[in-house]
């Protein structure tokens, strides 16, 4: 069953991305509403299939990479739903999607099976630093797809999607908001990480890879915030280090794991 | 220029965001330099893994230490004068509860560097590895008046086989004269007076008897370890610990990780080669090469991590304090 609302899931998300950039192409108010369809049914298979998952293994789907970057697609579609209150546009919306089907295509390359949890991984702190890293990395996903956005419609293409958009200084206020809500949940991942760390390891911090790209993240989106605050880098700068703080999101989640071994091993 | 103005500018300078914004960015692109390097191996590694020259420059600009090179350590201490002047600048002026809980948060950032600074001066760590039903006095090991009784080991698993937990069972005379029974489980360390022991691995003790030249030699070897029967030709005697012979496999497989069914394997090797081999049941004498070897019995050694670190007190501190300006940042009431 579990594995049906996965490829449910999926396909949906596949006819997400096949849909917006046909309307990207050809607008019109049924194809934006199919594309918006795809995607509610496309998370609501994903909660199905990681609810089912949690019922079947006993315990909350936490325990590999392969969950985690299930939650990691889940998450960046639930901050995308929650943005449709103030921003509607497909291109947006062909933009998470492209994002959301690349995680999930690169989970169906991981190894699925839902184990019991490693010793290491019998802790509280497990609850508290997976579910903050789902916000802060589903937040830090929507401010990415909106920098991308920004970028796209201060080079001025002339195309109904993009006339549609809302005016460059609400988009930008809009990535300020979706990283000001990710960063004190990503200080919340470096905080329950280091407790964690403590009462596993007897160290709260090794410089392994995965903490110090937890950690240059972290600093990427401070120097963001700061830049914005003090001098008021908007615009254009400021949606290239949203870009940048993202591409270090990836890094630590995917590059890390394959390319820095690290004690860090499991995500 | 006045000494008073200049002494103003640089001030000035110090807290300014510019040169903040600079750190963090420095500060960001120094610790990925050594998240791609591997760090702390001796200087030779890195002639040989990066060749002469490369490897030259990368222990020259300390790469092969990124977090303790005078340089990042300038740069975080930098970091931390610049916090600091720029909090305490806008000290003075916080109307309301957010800009309060602003300040707040950066000068945690303080106290979470002070217990870093404390963690890594002060900081002790040491790894033992005890057999169970034996002790160790950790005076030794910078832990005065310490001493630590193993009683019991043991693995629970899932139906699978896969490690459910590793429990060790102790016994910890403290330096007051208290004795302690506790179980050390992983995630779950025994703390006492700022004093930690952690669960950090276990493996398998090989006891028995070889005769080497004559002498008898008692031994108690972690399997894979060796036993010299011969130095001038290099030829030594390794003991491997079999949990579960399998009888038709490969010799040195294991059907599970339980003790069902007992072995050691001893090999005699000179250089790299096998001379001889023999698997031996519990209780059995026999010779391998002409080295008669008896085995006798075996056990579990737990691996413990024993540390004692000041700064995470001050770290935890910290980390409350930066909780409390999260909230008050985020949570109160906006005044307009
Ligand atoms: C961006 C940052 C991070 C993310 C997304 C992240 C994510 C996770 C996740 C999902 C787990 C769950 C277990 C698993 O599936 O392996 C985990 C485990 C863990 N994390 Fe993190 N983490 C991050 C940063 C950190 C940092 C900075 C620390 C420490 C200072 C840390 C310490 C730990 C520890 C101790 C564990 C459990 C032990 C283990 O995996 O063997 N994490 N992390």
């Amino acid at each position: 069953m579990e594995a049906n609302f996965n490829l449910l899931a999926y396909i949906f998300l596949l006819a997400a991305v096949i849909l917006s950039l046909i309307s990207l192409w050809r607008p019109g108010r049924l194809i934006s509403y199919m594309v918006q369809a795809s995607l509610i049914l496309s998370f609501a298979y994903l909660t199905l299939a990681l609810v089912l998952r949690s019922i079947a293994a006993g315990r909350l789907p936490f325990a590999n990479l392969y969950e985690f970057t299930l939650l990691f697609a889940w998450g960046i579609l639930l901050f995308y739903l929650i943005s449709r209150r103030v921003i509607k546009s497909d291109l947006l919306a062909a933009l998470v999607a492209i994002l959301v089907v690349i995680i999930l295509s690169y989970s169906n390359t991981l190894s699925s099976g839902p184990g019991p949890l490693m010793p290491a991984l019998q802790s509280v702190w497990l609850q508290f630093h997976v579910i903050t890293a789902i916000i802060a990395y589903g937040a830090f996903g929507l401010s990415f797809c909106l920098a991308i956005i920004y970028i796209i419609k201060e080079k001025g293409y002339d195309s109904p999607d993009v006339n549609n958009l809302p005016s460059l200084a609400k988009l930008d206020n809009l990535l300020h908001w979706s990283v000001a809500i990710g960063f004190p949940f990503m200080t919340l991942v470096l905080i329950t990480g280091a407790v964690w760390a403590e009462e596993v390891w007897g160290r709260w911090w090794g410089w392994d890879p995965k903490e110090t790209w937890a950690l240059i993240t972290w600093l990427i989106y401070a120097a963001y915030l700061h830049a914005r605050k003090t001098y008021g880098w908007r615009g254009k700068r400021s949606a290239i280090m949203a870009i940048v703080g993202f591409l270090a999101v990836l890094f630590t989640l995917f590059g890390v794991s394959l390319l820095l071994p690290g004690a860090h091993s499991y995500v | 220029m006045s000494g008073n103005s200049r002494k103003r500018l640089d001030l000035n300078l110090l807290s300014s965001m510019k040169l903040g914004l600079l750190l963090l960015l420095l500060l960001g692109i120094m610790a990925s330099l050594g998240s791609f390097f591997p760090q702390g191996q001796p200087p030779g590694f890195y002639r040989v893994y990066y060749g002469e020259l490369p490897g030259r420059l990368i222990v020259f600009l300390s790469l092969d230490h990124v977090y303790r090179s005078w340089w990042f350590l300038t740069l975080a201490a930098l970091f931390a004068l610049n916090t600091l002047t720029c909090s305490l600048k806008r000290i003075k002026k916080t109307p309301d509860l957010r800009s309060r809980g602003s300040v707040i948060l950066h000068l945690s950032i303080l106290v979470i560097l002070a217990g870093a600074v404390i963690s890594g001066v002060m900081a002790r760590h040491t790894y033992v590895e005890i057999g169970t039903g034996k002790s160790l006095d950790l005076t030794a090991m910078g832990f005065p008046g310490y001493s630590l009784r193993v009683k019991e080991f043991k693995v629970e698993y899932y139906e699978n086989l896969q490690p459910k937990q590793y429990i060790s069972s102790v016994s910890l005379k403290t330096a007051d004269g208290q004795e302690i029974e506790r179980e050390i489980q992983v995630n779950r360390p025994l703390k006492y007076k700022g004093l930690k022991i952690y669960q950090a691995s276990y493996g398998w003790l090989a006891r028995g008897e070889a005769v080497i030249n004559g002498k008898e030699v008692p031994f108690e070897l972690a399997s894979g370890r060796e036993l010299d029967t011969d130095p001038d030709k290099n030829e030594r005697l390794a003991f491997f610990f079999i949990p579960d012979f399998d009888e038709q496999g490969d010799t040195l497989h294991s059907r599970s990780p339980l003790p069902n069914n007992p072995r050691l394997v001893a090999v005699l090797f000179q250089d790299k080669q096998v001379m001889a081999r023999e698997v031996l049941a519990e209780g059995e004498t026999r010779g391998v090469g002409g080295y008669p070897v008896t085995f006798s019995g075996y056990l579990y050694y737990t691996g413990l991590e024993i540390k004692k670190d000041p700064g995470v007190g001050i770290l935890y501190a910290g980390f409350v304090i930066l909780l409390l300006g999260l909230v008050m940042r985020y949570l109160a009431p906006e005044k307009h």
